[in-house]
């Protein structure tokens, strides 16, 4: 296994960059980072939708998760590969595909731990605010949502860590991302699958692992915080 | 807007490898939750042996399994481990069906890890003194174990050992990765071969969604009912 | 019937329990009181051995209850406990939180066992009860049912630890009521309360309790009349 680290380790980390595209380890994150990043607004706005839309925008909200809770990102992502270049009538690149389906998914997910940290607000926030005379949009931006956010960032790293593994679907529309650059180092060596993905496993759990003592080491720090103020 | 045409996927040619697909997804999914249950439970007794060690080893299994993608487990297990395994016990596992049954294993395994947790939460859940309770009135160690503890311990997993029953429903689809002729396998195939890519993929989600509504819905009853039973 | 002789408890450096001794005959009601941290629950809890002693021993019908040879479990078959937070199983109705030891343990017969329950709740004045569970029942409720279910085993002496302590003041009188019934029908009883009205009538020796010792062993007459001492004198006074 050392063998196979110390020989390949530049290429899972990076791919062929300078040389060529952007692959391995650093394409993953490009990939997790680009998703995060876009699906963050619709998920925050599908959030504020379910908790204080009206019925209508709460009932299609409601839908939407539901479906992508029901089914599995594999089916969603063939269906952006396969389905969604024929319905816009141009091709989509392997990247783009991948974010595309990760954004569309997470979106769901990421609004549900969203939606707990205002619903965990307690209403008196609210009242507060109402009765200062603040009006509503203000009242939400200024004062529920910064600390709904704060409150759940231990649940957005745990998202971001579920992204992270998510990438690794990008294998199946062959984009060099570190699942599918390791799939490419087996396929040339031929007779150390094993010891390959054994450090590709290794790769991914580093960099989960790491992600998830974050979340652990600031869930704890912010429920201190939250124990110190009054709750409802 | 192209014209829709359901009929291919339904004739004599492609309806039996989706009956097939099912019926394989179906196969993956009783397997894999029967076997992830009972790991899941085991790792959960074995960690309450008063032996640290024994708690570090399971808690290092369940990091292992939380922290890398199910697609890479699933490539461990059906490229790698078969080098490590004798010829004999190769040459058996190819008899049956070998992506089938590696596919089962590295998703058993998988969510044992999280389903052990979920349990262990459910026992954490409990007040000691209901222990004590069920002491003072004779019950053995076991006894109080059986009659008292695991049923509360049982109901108050129930929601998350739900949510993960989907989990593994819908994992079974990476199966298809590794060239097991399941539903999302069908998929492809069908539509390779048909072209009908929305009609294709529509039906296979739609046959998703029959199996993951209901689940949903389930979870959705027995957190509502949970939640009205305790007053004081 | 049961003999403590000389016991102590200590949890780390805290002495809970310091050279305890006392008697309880057969049919004697007993209460402990004193200020909180007194020892009173950890000595109750020390006889059905919930806790175990560092020192000293305690004899139930002349046998060591640390003996090797004492089957603990059923020990505590012939000692009913009720705790202050009832302790009734959740998710069991109030008919089966009684039955479930019957049927379970003592190997009775479901039909028997839920005769034997249902009696036992009318009895008390808690038929109307028996198919509900704990989370509807109010406090008091509850901690009937709990009593119900340390009676059901035909115990030979019953422990309160401050079983009306977590109750709002209606409730309280029904749940002393039951024990002032149990008492008036001869069972033996070890009682740790602030009910001080209660001890006064029903009970027939009071132990007063202060940093893990008996300070005083007396009858109701002595322990509120004037040669009960200063300390027990001021924890009289503290509570009114």
């Amino acid at each position: 296994m050392i063998e196979v680290l110390r020989d390949n380790w530049s290429f899972l980390l990076w791919g062929y960059f300078p040389n060529g595209p952007i692959g391995g380890l650093a394409m993953t994150l490009l990939i997790a980072l680009a998703s995060l990043a876009i699906t963050f607004p619709f998920a925050i706005a599908m959030a504020l939708a379910r908790a204080m839309g009206p019925r209508w925008l709460r009932v299609a909200a409601a839908t939407y998760v539901t479906v992508m809770r029901g089914i599995p990102l594999l089916m969603l992502l063939l269906w952006i590969y396969f389905f969604l270049p024929v319905a816009l009538g141009f091709p989509l690149s392997p990247f783009v595909t991948i974010v595309i389906a990760i954004v569309i998914f997470q979106t769901a997910y990421l609004s549900e731990v969203i939606r707990a940290g205002i619903d965990a607000l307690p209403y008196g926030q609210t009242e507060a605010a109402l009765s200062l005379g603040l009006r509503k949009p203000v009242i939400v931006a200024k004062i529920i949502l910064p600390q709904a956010l704060f409150n759940v960032i231990p649940g957005i790293i745990n998202q971001f860590t579920s992204v992270v593994k998510e990438t690794s679907l990008a294998y199946v529309i062959a984009l060099a991302e570190l699942t599918y650059s390791a799939s490419l180092i087996n396929a040339q060596l031929m007779v150390k699958p094993l010891e390959v993905y054994l450090v590709l496993a290794m790769f991914y759990f580093v960099l989960c692992f790491s992600l998830s003592q974050v979340a652990d080491m600031l869930d704890r720090s912010i429920s201190a915080k939250r124990q110190a103020s009054p709750a409802r | 807007m192209p014209k829709l045409d359901f009929s291919p996927i339904f004739s004599a040619d492609y309806f039996p490898l989706l009956a097939s697909g099912l019926k394989m997804t179906l196969l993956l999914f009783a397997a894999g939750w029967v076997f992830s249950m009972l790991l899941g439970m085991v790792l959960t007794l074995v960690r309450g042996i008063p032996f640290r060690p024994l708690g570090w080893l399971v808690a290092a299994y369940v990091e292992y399994q939380r922290n890398i993608p199910l697609l890479v487990h699933l490539f461990i297990w059906y490229f790698g481990v078969p080098q490590a395994l004798p010829h004999w016990l190769n040459d058996w596992i190819n008899q049956q069906n070998a992506e089938a049954f590696f596919a089962i294993v590295a998703i058993a395994c998988y969510n044992a890890a999280y389903i052990s947790e979920d349990m262990r939460s459910g026992l954490r859940a409990i007040p000691r003194v209901q222990f004590e309770a069920a002491r003072a009135i004779g019950f053995t160690f076991v006894g109080a174990m059986r009659w008292i503890i695991l049923p509360q311990a049982f109901r108050n997993a129930l929601p998350a050992l739900i949510s993960q029953t989907l989990i593994i429903f819908k994992g079974t689809s990476l199966a298809a990765v590794i060239g097991v002729a399941e539903l999302t396998y069908q998929a492809r195939l069908i539509e390779s071969e048909t072209f009908r890519v929305f009609e294709t993929f529509s039906v296979i989600t739609i046959v998703y969604l029959a199996g993951t509504l209901p689940l949903m819905a389930l979870g959705h009853h027995v957190e509502r009912r949970g939640k009205t039973r305790s007053r004081a | 019937m049961i003999r403590i002789e000389s016991i102590s408890r200590t949890f780390g450096t805290f002495q809970a329990l310091a050279d305890v001794s006392g008697e309880v005959r057969h049919g004697e009601v007993i209460v402990l009181c004193g200020p909180s941290g007194s020892g009173k629950s950890t000595l109750l809890r020390t006889i059905n051995r919930l806790e175990d002693v560092s020192s000293g021993r305690i004899l139930f019908d002349g046998q060591d209850i640390a003996d090797r040879t004492v089957d603990i479990n059923r020990l505590r078959r012939r000692i009913g406990f009720v705790f202050q937070q009832y302790n009734l199983f959740p998710h069991l109705s109030a008919l089966q939180n009684i039955t479930i030891g019957l049927t379970k343990i003592r190997g009775m017969k479901a039909a028997e066992a839920r005769e034997k329950a249902m009696d036992l709740l009318a009895r008390f004045g808690l038929s109307h009860r028996a198919a509900n569970m704990p989370g509807q029942l109010s406090g008091g409720e509850q901690q009937r049912v709990a009593i119900v279910r340390a009676i059901a085993f035909d115990p030979e002496v019953m422990l309160f630890d401050e079983p009306t302590s977590a109750l709002d003041a209606e409730m309280v009188g029904e749940v002393l009521g039951i024990m002032r019934e149990l008492a008036a029908s001869g069972m033996t009883m070890m009682c740790a309360t602030h009910e001080m009205g209660f001890a006064r009538n029903v009970a027939e020796r009071i132990w007063f309790m202060d940093k893990g010792r008996i300070e005083l062993d007396a009858t109701p007459d002595v322990f509120f009349g004037p040669e009960a001492g200063e300390r027990a004198a001021r924890f009289l006074g503290s509570l009114s």
